[in-house]
Formats: C-alpha cells, structure tokens, sequence
C-alpha cells in the first residue's frame, strides 16, 4: 500500500504555500479567528485576494463559486492554511456553516443571494454596534425572547 | 447569521424549530462584544428587539430547523486544524530552545527540555496521522463518527500540552503580553495557552467526546 500523495496533490499543496507566502504581511501573526478592529482591513484585503483564486470556499462545487477540490487537495489546503496563520474570520461561518446549510437546503434565490457574496468576499459581517464602548458596563441579563408571526401563515403551519 | 429559533410552541422537543439566515444589519439586532481572556473580541452578545424577520429568511421547510441544524454541525464535525499549527509551534519552541542561553548553555542541552520537545514532536505527529484517518474515510464517501471525535478530542488536548511545554520551558519570559518587547516568540505561546482552554470546549467538550467515542467507538451502554 502506498501511503503517499500523489505529485499532483503535492504540487497543489506548494501553489498554496508559496501563493500563501506571497500574499500574508510578511511575519504575520494575528489571530485566526478575532476581528480584531486593529488588523480588519487586513482581514478583509486578504479574503478579496482568496475571493480571486476562488480560495473562500475552495471545497464548494463550482456552480456555488468553489471549485470542487477533492477531499485530500481540502486537506492540503487547510493544512496550509492553518500553518500559515492565514486569518478567515470574516468568513468561516459563512463558508464552514451557513453557506454549506443554505448548498443543501436553500432555495435558489437563497444561494444566489448568500452564496455568491460569500465566495466573492463582498459581504464581510456588519462592525458591532457603534454604541458600544470599552470598559464597564450594566450587564443586561435576557433569560428569554418571544417571537410573534406577523403577516399569513405559511401553508405548513399551525397558528401558535 | 444563523438563527434557530422554536416556531411551534406546541411541539415536541425536537420538532418546531425553524432555521433562518437573518441580516445582522436588521433593525432590532444588536451587538455586544465579548471580549475573551486575550483581551481579544472574537464573539458577541447578540440582542433582538422587536426584530422583523421577513419570510424569505428561512431556511428550507418550517418547523425541519433541528434536522437541518444537525446538518450544519456535520460540517464542523468534518473540519480539520489544529495539528499543523502544534506542528509550528514545535519548529518555533525547538527554534528557541537552540537559541536561548540560561545559566551558561542553551536550553536545547537540558534534558529536561529535550525530552518535553520528543514527547511533544511524537504527540503533533500523531494529531497529524488522526486527522488524515478522518480525511481519508471522508475521501472514500465514508462518515466519519467517533474517528472524528478521536481527532477533536487528542488534538485539542495536545495543543494546551503543546502551549503548556513552551510556557514552562520560557520561564517566566512566557507570561508576557504579545505586545511586550521582551516576549519571546512573539508572545504565541502566551495567547495559544489562554485560546486553547476554550477550544476543549467549542464544537463539544472533551467530555462530550468521550461519550461518544465510548459510545460509538467501544460500544458501551449509554451512561
Ligand atoms: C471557542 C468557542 C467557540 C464557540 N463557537 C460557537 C459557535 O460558533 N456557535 C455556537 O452556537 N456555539 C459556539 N460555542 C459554544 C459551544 O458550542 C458550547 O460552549 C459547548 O457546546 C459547551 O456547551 P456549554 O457551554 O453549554 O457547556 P455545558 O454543556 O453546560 O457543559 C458544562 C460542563 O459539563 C460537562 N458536561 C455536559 N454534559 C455532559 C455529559 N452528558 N457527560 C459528561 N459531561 C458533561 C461539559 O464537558 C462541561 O465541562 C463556542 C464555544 C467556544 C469555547
């Protein structure tokens, strides 16, 4: 049995190092995850970079804007990725969950209206409120919500 | 943002919750930053106030949102991390350790610190290969379950051991803020040590895990 990639896994895997490289601050080091007002435009010039080698959601088929990457050539890519620090805040819920929800069950009007602005990186999440300010605050406990339907039910529904 | 909300009172647990795709810029939503023990604001407090969620939001059939949820967390069950960044983090610690003199001689000739940095590359090679199990079932049309769990649980732990090692191993130099000019390695030892605690927890705790893998993998009696 043969426990290696193929060269053809493996040439993808240095494209994406090398393109890595080329395309992070030179010693980057923030975080993943944080949106961190310092480094937001950093955060959003780099998912516009990935949007052109349609690098958002490289997994995706490619009628949704991916590309249809094998599960190893997936593997490859978070890998390096994740060595790199690369930061996909802006988008990992859009790509890693809503987005993959809304390929399965979204109608099409959904997926043209999420799907394309995820990939294209065009819609990067709204900034917290602006009223808010750093320091101590009253913490508002909310134990629960209520929601009320307005307007006609949809036909499956029960009025409640 | 997803929100999963019960539609139908009346229904059983599972049943009566629907899955929609709300615009954050909604009237009525607001947010408040939680800023985590890195002083780092990666989530929020999310408020509705007499927010109008229009039709068009939800996501495939009312009251089916469970169903489709359980879905969503497939998604995350499948994702793979975590060992490529332990893996970094040991070539900078091993860096470090070449580089560091303390006392007279580098850290590197403490045995000590040796053999913390084997037991280390052993551990990050092997989140490595439990990762690969879970691509390679994955690659082969197959659902991974509790292999995926195996992976979540081993890895999470072993980037806190990972990030544990170089803090004892800095000394007190560890403790410093990123920010500081005396902070070795551009403090991510320091930021990984506080981050890593609430990986163990994110997508299912480790205890979580370990039910499942006792479960599924070993096939015990629910406990
Ligand atoms: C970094 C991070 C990111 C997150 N991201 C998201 C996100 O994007 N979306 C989202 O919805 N949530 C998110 N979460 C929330 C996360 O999913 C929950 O915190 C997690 O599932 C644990 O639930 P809980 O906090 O209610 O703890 P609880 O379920 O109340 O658990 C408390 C303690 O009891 C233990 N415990 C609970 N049940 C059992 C059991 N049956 N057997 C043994 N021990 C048990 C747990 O292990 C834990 O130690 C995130 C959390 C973190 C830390």
């Amino acid at each position: 049995m043969d426990f290696h990639f193929s060269p053809e896994e493996e040439s993808f895997r240095q494209s994406v190092r090398y393109w890595l490289k080329d395309n992070l601050p030179e010693d980057w080091e923030g975080d993943r995850f944080s949106r961190n007002a310092e480094n937001r435009s950093i955060y959003k010039d780099f998912a516009k970079r990935l949007a052109t080698k349609k690098w958002v959601a490289p997994h995706w088929p490619v009628e949704y804007g991916g590309l249809g990457l094998s599960v190893i050539q997936q593997l490859m890519f978070n890998e390096e990725m994740s060595y790199a620090n690369a930061p996909i805040g802006y988008s990992s819920i859009g790509v890693g969950w809503a987005g993959s929800t809304g390929i399965v069950y979204g109608t099409e009007e959904q997926q043209k209206k999420h799907l394309d602005a995820i990939t294209t990186a065009n819609r990067t999440p709204a900034p917290t409120s602006p009223t808010w300010r750093r320091g101590p605050y009253a913490t508002a406990t909310i134990t629960s919500s209520t929601a009320r339907r307005s307007g006609p039910p949809g036909p499956t529904t029960r009025t409640g | 943002m997803i929100l999963i909300a019960r539609t139908d009172p009346d229904a059983p647990k599972h049943k009566g919750i629907s899955y929609f795709l709300v615009d954050m810029k909604t009237p009525g939503i607001s947010t408040r930053p939680l800023i985590d023990m890195m002083n780092n604001h990666g989530f929020n407090e999310v408020f509705f106030e007499n927010a109008r969620v229009p039709r068009d939001c939800l996501l495939g059939e009312e009251n089916r949102g469970w169903y489709m949820a359980t879905t969503t967390l497939d998604f995350e069950r499948s994702s793979i991390g975590g060992a490529v960044g332990a893996r970094k983090m040991l070539e900078e610690l091993v860096a470090y350790t070449r580089n560091t003199r303390l006392n007279g001689h580098r850290l590197a000739d403490e045995v000590r610190v040796r053999t913390r940095l084997a037991d280390a590359g052993v551990e990050a090679e092997l989140g490595r290969l439990l990762s690969y199990r879970v691509a390679t079932l994955q690659a082969r049309g197959q659902v991974p379950n509790y292999e995926a769990s195996i992976a979540k649980l081993f890895n999470t732990d072993m980037q806190l051991r990972m990030a544990k090692s170089g803090m004892e191993i800095m000394g007190l130099y560890g403790q410093l803020d990123h920010r500081s000019r005396w902070v070795p390695l551009r403090g991510r030892f320091e930021r990984q040590y506080l981050w890593q605690t609430g990986l163990a927890v994110g997508g299912g705790t480790t205890e979580i895990q370990k039910n499942i893998i006792a479960m599924r993998g070993l096939g015990l009696p629910r406990g």
